[in-house]
C-alpha cells in the first residue's frame, strides 16, 4: 500500500499511522502525544490557508504544523470516506 | 525522627492534577523554584490516615523522555536527583479519564521506576459527559496498580484517595515490569564501560532512548564528548534487538499498545471518535469563515467589557483614595511627614489599587475563555499569523493576558513548548496595551486632540486615535518579535503541537482560585515595585527643601491674610499659592534637577524639563506618571483632577511664551508611551522568566531606544 504524509490526507479522511519520520525531538514530540504507528488518525479540519491542522489520533484532537504533519507518514486512502 | 513519607503527584497537562494536589494539601503549601530552571516548585502537607505525608505537585508533562524544562524536572524530582529535593516514597499518577491512552503512556512509563505507583482517576465527570464509562477495578487488575475514580474539581474521591495513599505507602514497590529490557540491558553495560556518577540507571536508559535528548546530554557533560561512541553503541544494540527505524518510535507503539490493551480490558463504554459528534457551537467556531468572525466578536466583546466594567469601578477607587488623602492632608499637621503618608504611601498605594479592577476583568474574562476550551482554538486559528512574527500559536494567550499587566502574561508564557517562540513571546508582550498605559493615552487624547465625529457621530476621532495606539502596539510587539528572532534567535525549526481541549463549562472554585493567583501576581510582584517607585520618586521630588522658596511663599500667604477679601476669594487665593510653592519646591528638587539634565536628550521630542521630569520619574513604573505631573504642574490639592491637569498642561509655555503642549508634541508622547518600557517589575520578570539578566537588560534599552525613535519622528514629522 502506497504511504503519503499526513498533510496530504483530505480533511475528514482516516487512515492509519504507519510511521514517524526523523529523529530526535522533533519525532519524540509527536510520538509522545499519541501519533505512533498503527494509530487510527483522521484530519479534522485545517485552519485558513491550510496551515494548522487539527487531527485525531486514537479519538483524541491535537493540532499540529502542516510542516510537522508530513513527518507522520499514513496509509492512502482512495477518497474521503 | 524518622522523616515523614514524600509522594509525588505525577501526570500531563490539563488532567486536573493541581487540583487534585490542592485537595490533598489544602491550603498548606509552598510554592518556589527549582535552581537554575523557570519552573515552578510546589510542595505541601497532607494528613493520610493518622500520619502527615509530604506532597509535592511535579510540573505536568506528557512523558518522562526530558525534552522541556518541566519533564526534566519531574524525572530529576522522581530520581531523586533534583536539587532540595529528596526521592519521593511513592507516585500519585492522576490520569484523565477522558483521555486515558496519554496517561495510560505515562503510566507505563512511571511503574519503571520502582517506586509504588497509585492512579487517580481524575475527570470522570468529562469522560461520562462525553460517553465514556471505565471500570476502575478492572483497570486496576489490569495495570496492577490501585486506581481511585475521581472527580478533583467537585471534591469527589479524595477521602478513597487518602486511604489508598496509606496503604500504598505501607507497601514495597513491585518489581517493574519493562517495555524496553533491550535497553535495559544496554544502559547496564554502558554503565559498565563508562563512569557516570550521579547518572542513575533509568537516566542512561533515557539517554539511550532519547536522541538528542536532556539526558544524553547530560552525559556528554560528565563524560566528556568520547562517550557519544559509548552511547552510539548502547543505542545500535539496543536499537537491533527491538527492531523498527527508532528507539523512540519502538517505545512509544509499545507503551501506547500496552495502553489500548489495558484501556480495552477495562472500558464499559467508549466515546465516539472526536470530531464526529460536534454540537453546533464547536462547528461554528471552528468553520474557516465563520470561525474567524466569531473570533472577532469575541475579543471585541472582550475589550468592550473591560472598558465598560472597569471604568466606573476604577473612579471610585481613585475617587476613595483622593477623599481619604485629602482629608488626612487637612488632619495631619504640615511638613514631611504628612507628605510622606500622604503624597508619597497613601497615593502610591492608590496607583496600585486603580488597575485591579481592569487587570482583573480582563484576566477572569482570558481564564474563563482559557478554561472552556475557546481559546485553544484561537490559537489554531492565529498561528499562521503569529508564525509570521516568529511566535506561536501557543503565544495567543499569554500576549491577550500582557493587555492587563505584562508581568503574569510574561510568566504565562511558559506554555510555549518552544524556546525560540517563546522569548520572541517574551519580547513581544511589553509592547500590548497594558492598563497602566491609558491613563496617560487618555489625558493627553482628550487634552490636545480636536474633538470630530464622523458617519453622524458613530465614530469619534478619540476612540479612533485610541483604537491606533492599541493597534501600534500590537504592530510594535509584532515587529520586535521579528526583530529579536532575526538578531539574537536565528534558525531552529519551531514546532507546534497541542491537545484540543474539549468545549465545557469552567469550575468557578477553580476559576476563582486562579483568578486569585493572577491578581496576587499583579499586586505582589508589580504592586509592590509600583508602591515603592512612588515613594522613592515622592522622596526625589520631596528633597532637598529650599528654605528661600518657604520663605517667599509664607510672605506672599502673610500679605494675603493682611487683605482679607471675601473669604472664597482668599481660600482660592491661600491654594493657589500652596501649589506654586510645591512646584517651586519641586523645580528645586532632585527630580526637577533630574528633569533639567535630561532635557536637552529629549529636545527633539519637543519636551521642556517638566515633561523630561514627569516621564523620567516614570521608569521605575509608568503607574506614576499623572501623579507626577500633577506635583509638576502645581496642580495642588485636586491633583488627581484630570481636567484640572489638562488645563495646566494647556497653559504650560516655553521661555518664549510658545505652548509646549502642542498636537504633534502630544502625539510623539503617546507614541514614546507606547513603546517605552518604564516598568522594572516587568524588566525584573523578563530577566527570571529567560534566566539572563542580558534579556532584559537588552530589552529595556531596545524598548526605551526605539520609544524615543519613534516619538522623535512623529513629533518632527507632525510639526
Amino acid at each position: 500500500m502506497r504511504e503519503i504524509g499526513l498533510d496530504e490526507l483530505p480533511v475528514g479522511s482516516s487512515s492509519t499511522i504507519r510511521s514517524i519520520l526523523g529523529q530526535g525531538r522533533q519525532a519524540r514530540e509527536l510520538l509522545t502525544l499519541g501519533l505512533v504507528p498503527g494509530v487510527a488518525v483522521r484530519v479534522l479540519r485545517r485552519a485558513f490557508g491550510g496551515d494548522p491542522l487539527e487531527v485525531s489520533a486514537g479519538g483524541h484532537p491535537l493540532c499540529l504544523r502542516r510542516e510537522q504533519s508530513r513527518q507522520v507518514r499514513v496509509t492512502a486512502v482512495c477518497a474521503a470516506s | 525522627m524518622p522523616q515523614r513519607p514524600l509522594v509525588a503527584v505525577l501526570g500531563a497537562p490539563n488532567t486536573g492534577k493541581s487540583t487534585v494536589f490542592n485537595r490533598l494539601t489544602g491550603l498548606r503549601q509552598k510554592t518556589g523554584n527549582y535552581p537554575g530552571v523557570t519552573v515552578e516548585r510546589i510542595t505541601g502537607r497532607a494528613r493520610i490516615g493518622s500520619a502527615e505525608v509530604d506532597v509535592v505537585d511535579l510540573p505536568g508533562t506528557y512523558s518522562l523522555a526530558a525534552d522541556s524544562a518541566e519533564s526534566s524536572v519531574a524525572l530529576d524530582a522522581i530520581l531523586g536527583t533534583a536539587a532540595g529535593l529528596r526521592r519521593p516514597d511513592a507516585l500519585l499518577l492522576v490520569a484523565d479519564a477522558s483521555n486515558l491512552r496519554r496517561s495510560l503512556h505515562l503510566f507505563s512509563q512511571s511503574r519503571e521506576l520502582g517506586l509504588p505507583v497509585a492512579v487517580a482517576l481524575n475527570m470522570q465527570d468529562v469522560a461520562q459527559g462525553r460517553g465514556t464509562e471505565i471500570d476502575a477495578a478492572r483497570l486496576a487488575a489490569q495495570i496492577g496498580a490501585p486506581v481511585v475514580p475521581m472527580t478533583a474539581n467537585r471534591g469527589k474521591g479524595i477521602e478513597k484517595l487518602r486511604g489508598m495513599l496509606e496503604r500504598l505507602l505501607s507497601q514495597a514497590a513491585p518489581e517493574p515490569e519493562r517495555a524496553m529490557p533491550e535497553v535495559r540491558r544496554a544502559a547496564l553495560e554502558l554503565a559498565g564501560r563508562i563512569n557516570a556518577p550521579g547518572m542513575a540507571m533509568l537516566a542512561l536508559e533515557r539517554a539511550i532512548i532519547d536522541q538528542d535528548g536532556e539526558f544524553e546530554r547530560r552525559l556528554l557533560a560528565i563524560c566528556g564528548p568520547q562517550a557519544k561512541r559509548a552511547l552510539e553503541r548502547a543505542r545500535g544494540q539496543a536499537l537491533k534487538s527491538a527492531g523498527g527505524p527508532s528507539l523512540q518510535s519502538c517505545e512509544a507503539e509499545r507503551r501506547y499498545q500496552l495502553a489500548d490493551q489495558w484501556l480495552k480490558g477495562a472500558l464499559i463504554a467508549g466515546p465516539p471518535d472526536a470530531g464526529i459528534r460536534e454540537s453546533r457551537l464547536e462547528r461554528a467556531v471552528n468553520h474557516p469563515v465563520l470561525g474567524a468572525v466569531v473570533f472577532l466578536g469575541v475579543m471585541g466583546a472582550v475589550f468592550q467589557a473591560v472598558f465598560a466594567w472597569a471604568a466606573p469601578l476604577m473612579e471610585a477607587i481613585s475617587g476613595l483614595f483622593e477623599t481619604v488623602g485629602a482629608r488626612a492632608l487637612s488632619i495631619l499637621p504640615p511638613g514631611a511627614l504628612a507628605s510622606l503618608l500622604v503624597d508619597g504611601l497613601w497615593s502610591g498605594v492608590g496607583a496600585v489599587m486603580v488597575f485591579l479592577p481592569q487587570i482583573v476583568i480582563l484576566f477572569a474574562l482570558v481564564l474563563f475563555l482559557e478554561d472552556c476550551g475557546y481559546l485553544a482554538r484561537a490559537a489554531f486559528l492565529m498561528d499562521r499569523l503569529l508564525r509570521l512574527c516568529g511566535m506561536s500559536g501557543q503565544s495567543f494567550i499569554p500576549l491577550l493576558s500582557g493587555f492587563a499587566c505584562a508581568v503574569p502574561a510574561i510568566m504565562s508564557t511558559r506554555v510555549i513548548g518552544a524556546r525560540r517562540p517563546r522569548l520572541a513571546t517574551i519580547v513581544a508582550i511589553p509592547l500590548m496595551t497594558c492598563s497602566a498605559r491609558l491613563p496617560v493615552y487618555a489625558l493627553l487624547i482628550s487634552g490636545f486632540v480636536p474633538p470630530a465625529h464622523y458617519l453622524n457621530g458613530w465614530i469619534n476621532l478619540h476612540g479612533l486615535l485610541l483604537l491606533g495606539l492599541y493597534l501600534l502596539g500590537i504592530a510594535g510587539g509584532a515587529l520586535s518579535a521579528v526583530l529579536t528572532r532575526r538578531a539574537a534567535l536565528r534558525g531552529g525549526r519551531d514546532f507546534f503541537l497541542m491537545e484540543m481541549p474539549p468545549f465545557r463549562w469552567p469550575n468557578p472554585r477553580v476559576l476563582g482560585l486562579k483568578l486569585l493567583g493572577r491578581a496576587k501576581v499583579f499586586l505582589v510582584r508589580a504592586g509592590t515595585v509600583i508602591a515603592a517607585a512612588c515613594l522613592a520618586i515622592w522622596a526625589l521630588g520631596y528633597f532637598p527643601r529650599s528654605e528661600a522658596i518657604q520663605q517667599e511663599f509664607a510672605e506672599q500667604r502673610a500679605a494675603l491674610a493682611v487683605q482679607q477679601e471675601d473669604a472664597e476669594g482668599a481660600k482660592r487665593a491661600l491654594r493657589r499659592i500652596n501649589a506654586q510653592e510645591r512646584s517651586a519646591q519641586l523645580e528645586h528638587s532632585f527630580l526637577g534637577r533630574i528633569g533639567k539634565f535630561i532635557e536637552p536628550a529629549f529636545r527633539p521630542l519637543g519636551w521642556d524639563w517638566r515633561v523630561s521630569a514627569s516621564v523620567a520619574a516614570g521608569f521605575p513604573a509608568r503607574e506614576v506618571v499623572i501623579g507626577v505631573m500633577g506635583t509638576v504642574y502645581a496642580l495642588g490639592a485636586d491633583a488627581g483632577n484630570e481636567a484640572g491637569l489638562r488645563d495646566r498642561l494647556r497653559e504650560s509655555r516655553w521661555p518664549d511664551g510658545r505652548p509646549v503642549f502642542t498636537l504633534a508634541m502630544a502625539l510623539g508622547l503617546l507614541v514614546f508611551y507606547a513603546f517605552a518600557l518604564q516598568c522594572v517589575s516587568t524588566v525584573a520578570v523578563i530577566g527570571r522568566e529567560t534566566n539572563s539578566w542580558r534579556w532584559a537588560a537588552g530589552a529595556w534599552i531596545y524598548m526605551t531606544g526605539f520609544a524615543w525613535l519613534a516619538g522623535m519622528l512623529t513629533y518632527q514629522l507632525a510639526r
